[in-house]
This record gives structure tokens, sequence and C-alpha cells, in this order.
């Protein structure tokens, strides 16, 4: 592909940034043109530190699983990234290039205004809504943390999640919604530093949108936050 | 300094003793948490600057980063640590408790080539090991009676799983906080299984990687003398009464005035780990304690022994007088039985026999003694 001679016909060209390489946590992703369009090249490589069949086994299944939850995502009215492309043997996804900074980037950005407190809260509200969607929709995103979600062209009102490659689908218990949501808890008190606020606000969107499963997800997670190594025991 | 954070028992001696000689000696005390402990050693070895730190051991298992001013952890195992499994599964082996169980399995795990399809569990940043545990503990003696699997084949499967994981977490962990730096820790760290695989993914990143081998890796009193030398420049003392422990002290607890300071003087630091005589003269105070209190260690640690040493004496020579004593005993019991066997022998002769019967005539109650036929 890169550098062909042929000139493609006008909108339908096509190339990869090889000198754009990002790593993210578990694939390197490009940026490239496909068809005319600025996108993103994300390939599951293979893990020279993991097992052959292991390695084979994992990649084959989070590209399996990231499509079909950003398939499902979108069905339940949730921004992702458009697919253009997918090599299912080499683990590969061409899709939309999403211009914006990510949730993390942007939070860290309004740090210093009066009403930070507010503006997270109030963008916390809006996360939760759309996790409360994807929930209700029976999917699990898996890895939730403010890097996994994009806002597209830096207004917090677009958020566009992405790396659905730990989502799971079907028959999912209000469980494995509570540790998405503690996933995300952790995920914040580890990134951001004093945005309480901004789980509550999560919480409270996610409670807004929908009553009903809310209630048996948020005693889970009550029941989560206890669980694991040496956590504090109040009285 | 002192541990204050690890095993219960121990650490409760260690605090009783280390507040004791705070309050003799009138020197600070500082508490030191075990984790940080672990972390601080390996930085002053490895001159890591500002890593991700995977915590390996037997009890912990955990993804560290530091930012503003605490350790944060950012995944760790929601069940079980990684030692403890390993641990575990040497014990389904029968491997022996020597030198470690942990590094019996890596010997085994390195003649092992199929793998056994083992649950791959990582939620998010975290990782669970304990469902692994328990369907390998229920299936190896299966497989391995039947020779589908060798011993070998499940240790390597074992670690290949659970330390694909581990790095796993620890790359989305590097991944999020844009680290270019990773340090383990831990027992469980001087795996050199474990070490391959995180060097692997951290070239794959360009990252660098520092590990230790299992001279520091181990528990050890240095790394708590690291952290609460550290602690004790930055200033952090504690009041005697405060000086306790608890075995849930988490890492991310830990306030960290000191890391702000290492970073400014970390040059500094190195010269002063060169110049052993400058520690050496940092702890006078506990040197020349121990000289003033010399009369007394010595008092008290040999009397005790020059004591037991009398008793001793004492006892060996009432044993022999008994011995002297006994052997006299016997002779006489021995005399009077022969004499008195003889005397039924012979019997008595018939002048003591008349005055024998003239006695018992005179009282009643020998008057069926009496010999009728006189």
């Amino acid at each position: 592909m890169e550098g062909s001679d042929e000139i493609a016909e006008q909108g339908f060209d096509y190339s990869i940034e090889s000198s754009s390489m990002k790593q993210g946590a578990e694939a390197r992703l490009f940026r490239c043109v496909y068809l005319g369009r600025p996108a993103i090249l994300k390939e599951r490589f293979e893990k020279s530190y993991r097992h052959t069949l292991l390695d084979g086994k994992l990649n084959k299944a989070r590209t399996r699983s990231e499509l079909k939850g950003i398939c499902r995502a979108r069905e339940l009215l949730v921004e992702t990234p458009t697919i253009f492309f997918v090599d299912g043997e080499k683990n590969k996804i061409i899709m939309e290039l999403v211009e914006g900074p990510t949730a993390k980037d942007w939070i860290e950005s309004r740090r210093a205004e009066d009403s930070f407190e507010k503006v997270v809260h109030e963008f916390g509200r809006l996360l939760g809504g759309c996790i409360a969607r994807l929930h209700s929709g029976g999917l699990v995103h898996g890895d939730l943390t403010t890097s996994n979600v994009l806002l597209r062209d830096g207004s917090s009102d677009r958020p566009v999640f992405i790396d659905f490659g730990l989502s799971s689908q079907k028959n999912v218990t209000p469980e494995e919604k509570g540790v998405d949501l503690y996933v995300l808890e952790r995920a914040i008190a580890s990134t951001h530093v004093d945005c309480e606020h901004m789980m509550k606000g999560i919480l409270e969107g996610y409670r807004a949108a929908d009553q009903k499963q809310s209630g048996a997800v948020t005693k889970k997670l009550d029941e989560i936050r206890l669980r694991g190594r040496k956590r504090d025991m109040v009285g | 300094m002192y541990l204050s954070a690890h095993h219960f028992g121990y650490a409760q001696v260690g605090a009783v003793v280390a507040r004791t000689l705070s309050l003799a000696w009138k020197i600070p005390i500082i508490p030191v948490n075990h984790c940080v402990g672990h972390i601080e050693m390996g930085r002053l070895i490895t001159g890591a600057d500002n890593p991700v730190v995977l915590y390996v051991s037997g009890g912990n298992t955990q993804v560290i980063s530091y930012s503003n001013r605490k350790y944060r952890i950012f995944g760790e195992t929601i069940d079980i640590a990684v030692g403890n499994c390993l641990d575990r599964f040497a014990r389904v082996l029968n491997l022996p408790n020597n030198p470690s169980p942990g590094y019996n399995i890596e010997q085994l795990a390195k003649k092992g080539a199929k793998l056994f399809d083992l649950p791959y569990c990582v939620k998010g940043m975290d990782v669970s090991l304990s469902g692994i545990l328990s369907l390998i503990e229920k299936k190896a003696p299966q497989v391995i009676a039947s020779g589908e699997y060798t011993r070998e084949d499940m240790c390597f499967s074992l670690q290949e799983t659970v330390f694909a994981m581990l790095v796993e977490i620890t790359e989305r962990a590097m991944a999020h906080t844009g680290s270019r730096e990773l340090l383990i820790v831990g027992g469980v760290g001087c795996n050199m299984r474990l070490q391959e695989m995180a060097k692997a993914m951290c070239e794959e990143r360009g990252a660098h990687i520092f590990a230790t081998d299992e001279r520091f890796c181990i528990d050890n009193g240095a790394m708590i003398a690291r952290a609460g030398e550290l602690m004790l420049e930055a200033g952090l003392k504690t009041d005697v009464s405060k000086a306790t422990f608890t075995q849930r002290y988490r890492t991310d607890q830990v306030n960290l005035v000191l890391l702000l300071l290492a970073a400014d003087f970390s040059g500094w630091l190195l010269l002063r780990i060169l110049g052993a005589e400058h520690l050496a003269a940092k702890h006078g105070t506990c040197t020349e304690a121990v000289h003033a209190m010399a009369m007394w260690v010595a008092m008290t640690s040999t009397l005790p022994i020059v004591l037991n040493l009398a008793t001793l004496v004492v006892l060996a020579l009432t044993v022999w007088q008994v011995k002297k004593v006994k052997k006299l005993c016997e002779g006489i019991t021995s005399s009077t039985h022969w004499l008195s066997r003889s005397s039924v022998r012979v019997g008595i002769g018939s002048s003591a026999k008349r005055a024998l019967n003239e006695y018992a005539r005179g009282r009643p109650e020998f008057a069926l003694l009496v010999d009728k036929s006189e």
C-alpha cells in the first residue's frame, strides 16, 4: 500500500504514515488515509512476550469483541468511531479518525478554571448516561478509563467511546456492569487528583438514565468496592 | 526505622522492639511501609527515576505508579497474589520448599513446552488469579495422570498465562501514564521468565526495564532502612505512641514527601550511597549508645550462663553422691536377705525356740503361735 506508484482516482487514495505510530496498551495505531478519508489503523500485533498460541487466541478474541462492541454501541446510540475495513487475518482494523482530545487531557486542561468542579460533574453526568445506555443494551465496555473516551472536536457533549477490546455482550450480569463502573472509578482515582465529584456525577447520570437497572448495579458496585485486598474495614 | 505493614506476628514484635530502642536511646522512630521499602530499594539499586512499578510477591500483586506525592495503585490482583498462586500449585505437584516453591516451578517450567489452556482474567487494569488456581489444581493431577501433559508443561503453562496477564496490566499502566521506565520488585520479581517477558514488552514500547536479583527482590532489612532513611531526610518522624503497625497499610496511603526530595537530590544521593562511612557516621547515635551500655550487655548476657554452669556442677555432685549411697544400700539389703534365708534354712536353735515360746505364752495375742508339742 505504501508509496504506491499508481495514482488513485481522486477521493479514493490511501496511504499509511508509518512515522505517526503510537503504541497503545495492546495495539499499535497508525494514522492513515483510507479512500480519501483520514483514518486510524489499529493493529493488534503479535506480542513477543506472550506464548504464540495464547497470543493468537487473545488477539483474535479481542479484535472480534472490539468490532462487535462498536457495532452494538452504535445501535445503542453511543458514539464510536466508524469501522472502514477489517483484516481478520492480521487483526487490523481501519477506522475513522476522531479529531479531538482524550477525556483525560480535556479534564486536566480545564483544571485551572474556577468552575472546574462543576464542569467535571456535568461531564460525569453525561458519561454516566452513555454508560447506562450501553449497559441497558447488554454491552459492558470492560476497560473504561478517561483515556478511552475521546471528545469529538473538543466539545464535552460529544464523547466517543473507543477500545472495546475487552467488551462483552449478551447475558451480562449486574456484577459485570458493577465491575465496569468500578474499573472506571479506579481509573479516575489513579489518573485525576481530586476528581471525586466526577464519579458522583457519573453515578447520578447513570441512575437518571436507567432507573431499572441502576438499583441492582449500584448495590453490586458497593459490594465490589469492599472486595479486594487490604481494604479499610471501617466499623 | 522499622516495618509498619507486613506479617502480623513479626511486625508486632518488631514494633515493640523498635519502640523500646527508640525510647531507650532517644532515636527517632519511623514506621516504613513494606511495599514502599521494596520500591525505594529497587530505585536505589537500579537508578530508576520515576518508573511504573510491578510489585509481585507472595502477598502482593500491584502495578504502582507515583503521582502527586503518593504511590498510586493502577492495577492489582482482586483476589490472591501471584506468589501465593505459584506456591500453592507447587504444593499440588509436591515440589520441595527448598530454596522456594516458586523457584522450583521456574526450573520445571524451563523444560515445559506444551501450553495447557488456562483462563486469562484481565479486568481493566486488574487481574484475577484465584479462578486459574482452582482450575489448575483440579485439572493438573488428571492430565498429568493421563500422560497428556507433563508436570513441566503445567508449570510452563501456569507461568506463561499468569505472567502474560501481569505484563499486560503493566503495559496498560505504562500506556496510561506514558512512563518509559519499568521496575520489577518483590519475590516473584526474581523469576527470570517474568523478567524476560517484561523486557520483551519494554523493548516493543521503547521503554527501559529495571530488575534486580534475589538479593534485593526478596524481603530484606536494608530496604526498610533505605525507605526509613529517605523518610528521615524528608523530616518524617513519628511519635512513639503512634508508632504502631497495621497489616492493612496500603501502598497508596503513604504520603511521600521524600520522592520530591529524592528527585532534587538524586545526584547527591548517589554520592551518599558510595560513601559508606558517611552512613556509619549518621548512625553514630546508635553505635555510641551500644558502647555506653556495653557493661550491662555483658552482665546480662554472661550472668545467666555462669549461674547455669554452677547449677550443672551441683547436679553432677548430687548424682555422684546418690550413686555412692545406692551401692551401700544395695550391700545392706543383699546381706540381710542372705541372713534371713540362711536362718530359715538352718532353723532356729532349741534354746531360742524355748525363749520365744516363753515370751509368747505370757501374751494372749500370741496364743495361737505357741508350740503345743513342747
